[in-house]
C-alpha cells in the first residue's frame, strides 16, 4: 500500500482508550485516521463533513445504539465495520448488515476486517 | 358395630380390677334387661294365641333377643344368652311345662339369638340396612337360625311326649313363629344404631312419627273393618300400606320404618287373635289365617327393608359425591391457576364445560361465558401465538398425547399476560375429546426470564468492554514504558480501574460519589487526607461512564504527584476542590512541592488527564505546570456526567 493510496478511516468509538488503540493499529497498517469521535451527534457531523473510505463503528455509543450512524453510512454508501462488546446476536437493523468485530479484538483481525472494507 | 354414645358399651379392653367389676356389672345389667324384655315378649306371645286352637302366631321374644344381641355386639353374647335362658325357663315354669323341657327351650331360644348374631356379623360393613346385601343377609340369618333351633325344640317336645302332633308340624310352627318374631321386632333394635353421628332433627322426628301413625291407622282400618268382606276390599290392605312404606323408606330414618313394621305386625296378629276383619274371619280355618298373617307380615317387612336399603345406598353414594364435590371445589378455588376441561366436539365446536372460579381473575372471563363456546378465550390469545396453540391441540388430538403450550393472552384489564396450559386428552363415548388440565399465569416468570436474559447480555457486554479497556491500557503502557517498569505501571493502572469498578458494582452501576471516587484513587496516599490532601466540595454523584474516566485521570494525577509533584516531597500539599453549577468544575492544585517544570515529552498519563476527558466527557481541561505546583482544572456539563437522581450517593466507602 503506497502512501498516496492510503485509505482514510473514521473511528466512531466512545471509549477513548480503545479509539486510540484502533487509531494506532490502523496507522501502523498504513491507513490514515480521518477523525475519531464518541457520540452519535458528532459522528453524524463528522461523517457529513469529512471524506473517508470506511468507518469503524462501535455499536453502543455512551449507552445509545449507533443504529442512526449505521443508517446514515448505508445511505451514503460508506462501508463500515461494527465493533461491540455485545454478542453478534444482539445487533439489530443496519448494524446487523456490516462485518462484526467482537471486543476485545486483536490488531491483525481489525486490520483484516477494515482492509476488507476498502479494497 | 356402630353404637350411639348414650348406649353403654361392654369394654373388653379394660383389664383393671375396677374395670373388671364395671364390666361384670354391665354384663349383669344387660343380662337382666334382656331377661326382663324377653320375659315380657314371651308373655305377649302367649297372650296373642289364636283362639280357640291356642296357636302362637308369632313369638316377639325371639325378635327382642336377636335384635338386642345385634345391637349390643359380640361382647354381649353371654349376658344375652343367660338372660334369654333364665327368662325362658321362668316363662315356661309359670305355664304347665316341666323343668327339663324348660331348660331345653331356654337353650334353644338363647342359641337361636347367638346363631342369628353369628350369621349376621360376618362380612358386615356399615349399617345392616344400608344396602341390599345387608337386608338379604338379615332374612337369610333369621330363617337359618330359627329353622335349626326349631329342629332341637321339636325333637325335645316329641321325646318328652309333650305334644302328639307330627314332628314336622311342631318344627314348622316353632320355626314360623320365631322367624316372624324376629322379622317384626329385631329391625327396631338394629335400627337404633342408624346414622350415629347425625342428631335427629325435630322435623325428622315429626315426619317419622306421622308415618308411624299413618301406618297404624291404615293397618287398623284394614284389619278391623270386618263389615267389609266384599271381594273388592280384598287387595285394599296391601294397596294402602305400600305407599306408606315407600314414604317411610324414602324420607325417614330406619327406626321409624322399623317401628311402623312392628306396629303393622302387632295389628295383624291382634286381628287374628281377636277375630276381626279378614284375618279374624272365623269361617276360614285358623291354620290358613295364621299362614296368611305370617306371609303378610314377612312381605311388608321385606318390602320395607329392601326399600330403605335402596334409599340408604343411594343416600350414602350422594353423600360421598357431595363430600368429593365440596373437596374438589375448595381445592379448585385455592389452586394457583385454572382447573378446566376443554371439549372439542366431532363437528369442531369448542367448549369449556368446566373452569374453576379462578378463571375470572386470571383470564378475565366468567366460567359461564365459555361454557357453551370457548371462542371468547381463543379470541383473546395473541395473534402470533394462536396458531401454535391450535397446532398443539391438533397434535394432542391426533396422538392422544398431553397438551402443553405457553402463549400470550390479552387480558381485558391487565393487558398482555403469559399463560401456560397442561392437559390430558380423553376420548368421550360420543366421539368428542375432553382435555382435563391446569392453566397458569406465568407472566411474572416470563418477565423475570427476559430480565435475566438482558442482564446476562449486559454483563457479557460490560465484561468484554472492560477487557478491551484493559487491553488498551496494556497497549498504551507498553508503548511508552521500558519493559522493567511496564509491570508496575500497568498493575497500578489496572488497580485504579478495579477501584472505580468496585464502587460502580456497589452502587449497581447507578453512579458514584465524587469524594468517594477521589479517596479510592488516592490509594496509598489516603492517610494524608485531611492533612496534606484537602478535599472540598458538595456531594455529587457521577454517572458510571464519567466515574471510570475521571477515576483514571485522578490516578494519573496522583501518580504524577508522587513522582514529580507535591507528594514526592514531605511538605507538599494537594487541594482537590469542586463545585457545580451548569458545569461541574474540579480543581487539583499542588503547592509546596518544590519547583515544577513541564515535562520534555507528554506521555500517556498526560493524555489520560486531558485528551481522554475531553473526548469522552465533552470536558474542557487545563493543565498548568506552574512554578508553585501543578494545577489541573476540569469542567464538564453536569447533565453529561452527573446522575440526575443524586439521592444515590455512596458515602463512607474506603
Amino acid at each position: 500500500m503506497t502512501p498516496g493510496s492510503a485509505k482514510r478511516i473514521l473511528i466512531v468509538e466512545d471509549e477513548w482508550l480503545i479509539a486510540m488503540v484502533i487509531e494506532r493499529t490502523l496507522i501502523n497498517a498504513g491507513m490514515v485516521v480521518a477523525g475519531k469521535t464518541g457520540t452519535v451527534e458528532k459522528a453524524l457531523q463528522l461523517i457529513g463533513g469529512t471524506h473517508c473510505d470506511a468507518v469503524v463503528l462501535d455499536a453502543n455509543l455512551g449507552g445509545r445504539s449507533a443504529e442512526p450512524v449505521a443508517d446514515f453510512l448505508i445511505t451514503r454508501g460508506t462501508p463500515f465495520a461494527v465493533v461491540s462488546g455485545y454478542a453478534s446476536s444482539y445487533r439489530s437493523g443496519a448494524l446487523a448488515t456490516a462485518p462484526y468485530l467482537g471486543k476485545p479484538f486483536d490488531a491483525a483481525r481489525l486490520v483484516e476486517v477494515v482492509g476488507g472494507l476498502v479494497i | 358395630m356402630k353404637q350411639i354414645a348414650a348406649w353403654p358399651a361392654l369394654d373388653v379392653l379394660d383389664r383393671t380390677s375396677a374395670g373388671q367389676v364395671k364390666r361384670a356389672a354391665k354384663a349383669v345389667f344387660w343380662a337382666v334387661l334382656v331377661g326382663v324384655l324377653y320375659f315380657v315378649g314371651a308373655r305377649v306371645g302367649l297372650a296373642f294365641l289364636a283362639k280357640p286352637e291356642g296357636v302362637a302366631v308369632f313369638w316377639p321374644a325371639s325378635g327382642i333377643a336377636a335384635g338386642m344381641l345385634v345391637r349390643l355386639g359380640r361382647q354381649a353374647t353371654l349376658p344375652v344368652f343367660s338372660g334369654v335362658f333364665v327368662a325362658t325357663i321362668a316363662a315356661n315354669l309359670l305355664g304347665d311345662r316341666n323343668l327339663s323341657l324348660a331348660v331345653v327351650f331356654g337353650f334353644c331360644n338363647g342359641g337361636e339369638a347367638l346363631l342369628f348374631g353369628w350369621l349376621l356379623a360376618r362380612d358386615r360393613d356399615g349399617h345392616q340396612f344400608d344396602n341390599l346385601k345387608g337386608v338379604l343377609r338379615f332374612f337369610l340369618a333369621l330363617a337359618l337360625s330359627t329353622a335349626m333351633m326349631a329342629v332341637v325344640a321339636a325333637l325335645a317336645i316329641r321325646l318328652a311326649g309333650a305334644s302328639h302332633a307330627e314332628f314336622v308340624t311342631i318344627w314348622q310352627m316353632w320355626w314360623a313363629s320365631d322367624a316372624i318374631g324376629i322379622v317384626a321386632f329385631a329391625p327396631m333394635f338394629i335400627a337404633l344404631a342408624d346414622r350415629p353421628g347425625e342428631p335427629l332433627l325435630r322435623e325428622e322426628f315429626l315426619e317419622g312419627t306421622l308415618v308411624v301413625a299413618a301406618l297404624t291407622v291404615a293397618a287398623c282400618t284394614n284389619c278391623f273393618t270386618s263389615s267389609l268382606d266384599a271381594a273388592w276390599w280384598q287387595p285394599v290392605p296391601f294397596a294402602t300400606i305400600f305407599p306408606l312404606l315407600l314414604w317411610a323408606a324414602a324420607r325417614c330414618r330406619t327406626i321409624f320404618l322399623a317401628v311402623g313394621l312392628m306396629v303393622v305386625a302387632l295389628v295383624i296378629v291382634l286381628a287374628v287373635t281377636a277375630g276381626h276383619g279378614q284375618f279374624g274371619n272365623q269361617s276360614i280355618p285358623i291354620g290358613e289365617r295364621v299362614f296368611a298373617a305370617r306371609v303378610t307380615i314377612a312381605s311388608f317387612a321385606f318390602c320395607g327393608l329392601v326399600l330403605i336399603a335402596v334409599f340408604n345406598d343411594r343416600r350414602t353414594t350422594l353423600d360421598a359425591m357431595r363430600v368429593s364435590e365440596q373437596r374438589f371445589s375448595r381445592l379448585a378455588a385455592t389452586a394457583p391457576g385454572i382447573i378446566y376441561t376443554f371439549r372439542l366436539d366431532k363437528d369442531g365446536r369448542r367448549t369449556i364445560p368446566y373452569a374453576s372460579p379462578t378463571l375470572t381473575p386470571i383470564m378475565g372471563l366468567t366460567p359461564a361465558e365459555v361454557r357453551d363456546s370457548a371462542d371468547a378465550a381463543f379470541v383473546a390469545i395473541h395473534p402470533h401465538d394462536v396458531g401454535n396453540v391450535n397446532a398443539r391441540i391438533v397434535h394432542s388430538l391426533r396422538d392422544m398425547t398431553p397438551f402443553h403450550a405457553q402463549f400470550r393472552y390479552r387480558h381485558p384489564t391487565r393487558g398482555e399476560i403469559w399463560l401456560e396450559g397442561h392437559s390430558n386428552p380423553v376420548r368421550e363415548a360420543d366421539g368428542a375429546v375432553m382435555w382435563h388440565g391446569f392453566m397458569q399465569d406465568i407472566t411474572a416468570r416470563k418477565v423475570a426470564d427476559a430480565r435475566l436474559g438482558m442482564l446476562m447480555g449486559e454483563l457479557d457486554h460490560r465484561a468484554k468492554n472492560l477487557l478491551a479497556v484493559v487491553q488498551a491500557v496494556a497497549f498504551h503502557t507498553a508503548a511508552e514504558e521500558n519493559p522493567n517498569q511496564f509491570a508496575d505501571t500497568f498493575n497500578l493502572r489496572i488497580a485504579s480501574l478495579a477501584a472505580s469498578h468496585d464502587l460502580l458494582t456497589r452502587s449497581a452501576w447507578e453512579g458514584v460519589d465524587l469524594a468517594t471516587l477521589i479517596r479510592s484513587q488516592l490509594g496509598h496516599f489516603a492517610h494524608l487526607l485531611g492533612t496534606r490532601i484537602i478535599l472540598e466540595g458538595p456531594a455529587v454523584t457521577l454517572k458510571a461512564s464519567a466515574a471510570q474516566a475521571i477515576g483514571m485521570a485522578l490516578h494519573e494525577l496522583a501518580t504524577n504527584a508522587s513522582k514529580y509533584g507535591a507528594l514526592a516531597s514531605d511538605e507538599g500539599e494537594v487541594r482537590i476542590s469542586w463545585s457545580r453549577g451548569d458545569r461541574l468544575a474540579i480543581g487539583w492544585i499542588e503547592r509546596k512541592g518544590g519547583v515544577v517544570a513541564p515535562p520534555a515529552k507528554f506521555g500517556f498519563g498526560h493524555k489520560v488527564m486531558v485528551e481522554m476527558l475531553e473526548y469522552e466527557l465533552d470536558a474542557s481541561v487545563g493543565l498548568d505546570y506552574a512554578s508553585t505546583g501543578l494545577v489541573w482544572q476540569f469542567s464538564a456539563p453536569c447533565r453529561a456526567i452527573l446522575e440526575a437522581n443524586c439521592a444515590i450517593v455512596l458515602q463512607g466507602a474506603p
